[in-house]
Parts: structure tokens; sequence; C-alpha cells
């Protein structure tokens, strides 16, 4: 059960424009933002940091590299909610799902490309505690990426950070249709709902 | 060396308004910004993000024990760049140094109250990965806290775990103002800026 209450949709009415952008996106309003509704202004804000990281400009890495290493980030701290989102946010960008459970063994899976596998790696060292980046991983990625192609991982890595923090503090419960996603496609790889459960079941 | 370079005041140009907030509490741009500036509408929200937090319009609880949190939160992360700007924003904010030094003892120290103490301890749970936060640690924390200063509290942890996770992987160099303060009031601790080119 989420450890702060998510906002309901009677008491969300006056930031529909708010959450406008996600429910459009997700077809729902995940509760991760019902929670941070509650500091609306901060809600609003963060928004926008989570729209300037994904923003895709004539030089960046392909949107669902994007996810691919939001995903990474999230399985190495722990985060099963943001797992599961970010596991769902790659399938919409057009990845199959079996790529996206193979994100669990990215280094020896051949569904993936060398510079996808060294953006990956570095997304798992760097949301490690501690911080397990070394000059060596930034020397692999600049064989694969230019230098504001590196700030645009780093910073979904670290926009990562926040949000890991958040819903793994939170224990933010999982909506249906993530759930779906996650246990039919990453369950076999070990992922489960852990303290994401709803105080109803 | 940061990992990435950190843009020059003639390379920043005309971004130099994002920065108006932060240059203005801290007196330089640090080089956390500088780096993000590579991407400035990152640069542009994030300082969003933390005006909607530290604005005291938008803030239940007092400055000095928001940058408590953010200093335990960044030892737990691990990032000594983040630990040293935290405590040195700590000093500017009116905390004394032996307390701020204390956070690194916080569970035996006589400097904290329970209600610092209790979230100073969430703050490091919070921050270690796997997390390490119970049911029982809100339960504490709803004994000095409202619900709105929870998720104030969850909020500054947060925004940490943006920081930690880019100024530790970016290998941030410390600037001057922090280097000093750090290399004073955190002497007797194991404050150590190496990766951050100090020391």
């Amino acid at each position: 059960m989420s450890r702060v209450k998510p906002l309901t949709d009677a008491e969300l009415t006056e930031y529909e424009d708010i959450m406008a952008p996600s429910k459009e996106r997700l077809g729902f309003i995940p509760n991760s933002q019902r929670v941070m509704a509650r500091k609306p202004e901060l809600l609003k804000a963060f928004n926008e940091l989570g729209k300037a990281v994904n923003n895709q400009t004539d030089g960046s890495i392909p949107a669902p590299l994007k996810y691919m290493i939001a995903n990474a980030a999230s399985l190495s701290a722990g985060c099963m909610y943001c797992v599961a989102h970010t596991g769902g946010g790659t399938a919409r960008t057009g990845t199959d799902a079996e790529k996206i459970a193979a994100i669990w063994e990215f280094e020896t899976s051949d569904l993936f490309s060398e510079s996808e596998r060294s953006a990956l790696r570095f997304a798992q060292a760097a949301a490690a505690v501690p911080n397990m980046a070394t000059d060596a991983d930034f020397a692999d990625l600049r064989k694969h990426f230019t230098e504001y192609q590196i700030v645009e991982i780093v910073a979904v890595i670290s926009m990562f950070g926040f949000l890991n923090r958040w819903n793994d503090t939170m224990a933010t419960a999982l909506e249906e249709e993530p759930i779906e996603f996650a246990e039919k496609n990453l369950a076999s790889k070990g992922w489960t709902r852990g303290k994401h459960v709803d105080a109803a079941e | 060396m940061s990992r990435v370079k950190a843009l020059s005041d003639a390379e920043l140009g005309g971004l130099t308004d994002f920065f108006e907030g932060g240059s203005k509490i801290l007196g330089f741009v640090p080089n956390s910004q500088r780096i993000m500036a590579h991407k400035p509408e990152v640069l542009r929200s994030l300082a969003q993000v933390a005006a909607a937090i530290y604005e005291p319009a938008n803030s239940l609880l007092p400055p000095s024990l928001k940058t408590l949190i953010s200093l335990a939160s960044s030892l737990a992360g691990g990032c000594m760049y983040c630990v040293a700007h935290t405590s040195s924003t700590s000093g500017r904010v009116g905390t004394d140094e032996d307390k701020i030094a204390a956070v690194w003892e916080f569970e035996t120290s006589d400097l904290f109250t329970d209600a610092e103490r209790s979230a100073l301890r969430f703050a490091q749970a919070a921050s270690s990965v796997p997390n390490l936060v119970t049911d029982a640690d809100f339960a504490d924390l709803r004994r000095y806290y409202g619900e709105e200063e929870i998720v104030e509290i969850v909020s500054v942890i947060s925004l940490f775990g943006f920081l930690n996770r880019w100024n530790d992987t970016m290998a941030t160099d410390l600037e001057e103002e922090p280097v000093e303060f750090a290399g004073r009031a955190l002497n007797g601790t194991d404050w150590d800026g190496a990766k951050h080119g100090a020391g």
C-alpha cells in the first residue's frame, strides 16, 4: 500500500492540466503522480523535467534507448515499481517485449547492439550505491556516443535517481497496466511486485 | 576531473538566466550546473523542481532541517560532491559546524532532537540501495511530522537521488567554497573529495 495516500480523481480535478500529458501517454494517471500531487508545484515542475529529459533533438539517442536505460537503472537500484513502468514505457516506443525482458541479461543476450550494451552497463553501474561508474565506462561510452548523448544518458539515469527513491520509499502501489506487462514479460526473469501492492489486496 | 566538460562563463552565454536562483544563493555557478548546461532544458526544469521544494512559499519545514536531510541522504548515497555542498549550505542557513559534522553520528549525538533524528534516519534508509525504508520508519516520522511535511521530506531525498547520481557519475569537480568548508568543518569525519578533484 502506498505509504502516503494517492489523490483520487475527485481530489485531482483542479490539477487536470498538470496530469493531462501522462494521462494521454499512459491512458491512466500513475499513482506516483497521484502521491506527488500532494505537492502540486513539485508535480508540475517534475513533469517539465520529464519532458526535458525525453526531449528528442537532432543529436539525441533514440527514444527506445532512453527507456531501456531507465529500465536498467531502476533494476540496478531495485525499484520494481519503476521497472514495471519503464518496461511498459519501452514497449510503447515499439520495442519487442522479448528484448525488454532480455535487459535482465543484456551482457550475454544477442538482442542488443554494442552501443546499447555499453549504455545499459553504464546505467547499471551509475545506479548502484556506491556508484560504480568508472573512467573506463566513460571511455567505452565515448566509442559509441557523443558528449551531448552522454549527458542525455546521465540525465535519464539521474531522473530515475529521483523516481527510484520516490517510489521505493513511498511503496507506490502499482496500477493494472504495468502489472499486466511485468507479470507477463518480466516475472520469469525474477520481477515481483514486492511492496508495491494495493491496500485492498 | 569532471568526466564531461563543465561549460565556462563564455560558453554558458545566454544560459545565465537559469542560474540566477542558484548563483544568488551560492554566489557562484556550481560545476554540476555547468555540465548540465549541455542540455539546457534539463537544467532549466531541474531548477524548477528545486524551487518547488525549496522556495519559502512552498515549504513547511525549516531550511536547516532540509539541508541536514539532503546531507544525510548524500552521505548514504555516497556522493562526496553533494556532501560538501549540502554541508556548506547547512552552514549558510545558520547551522553550527559542530552539528553539521555530527550528522555522521546523529543517532548518538546530543545535538539533535528526536524529530531531527527520525528524519535523518529516514533519509539514510531511503537513500540506500536496496531502499531500507520500512512502515515502522513512516510510523516514527508521523510522530513528529504531518503528511504534507513527510511528502516534503521525501521530495528532498528524491531530488538528491537525482543529484547524487548526476554528480557521482560525472565525478563533478568541487569548487573552492565547498572544498574550503568541508576541509574545515568535516575535518574529523571520513569525508574525502578526491574523486571530485579535492585533495
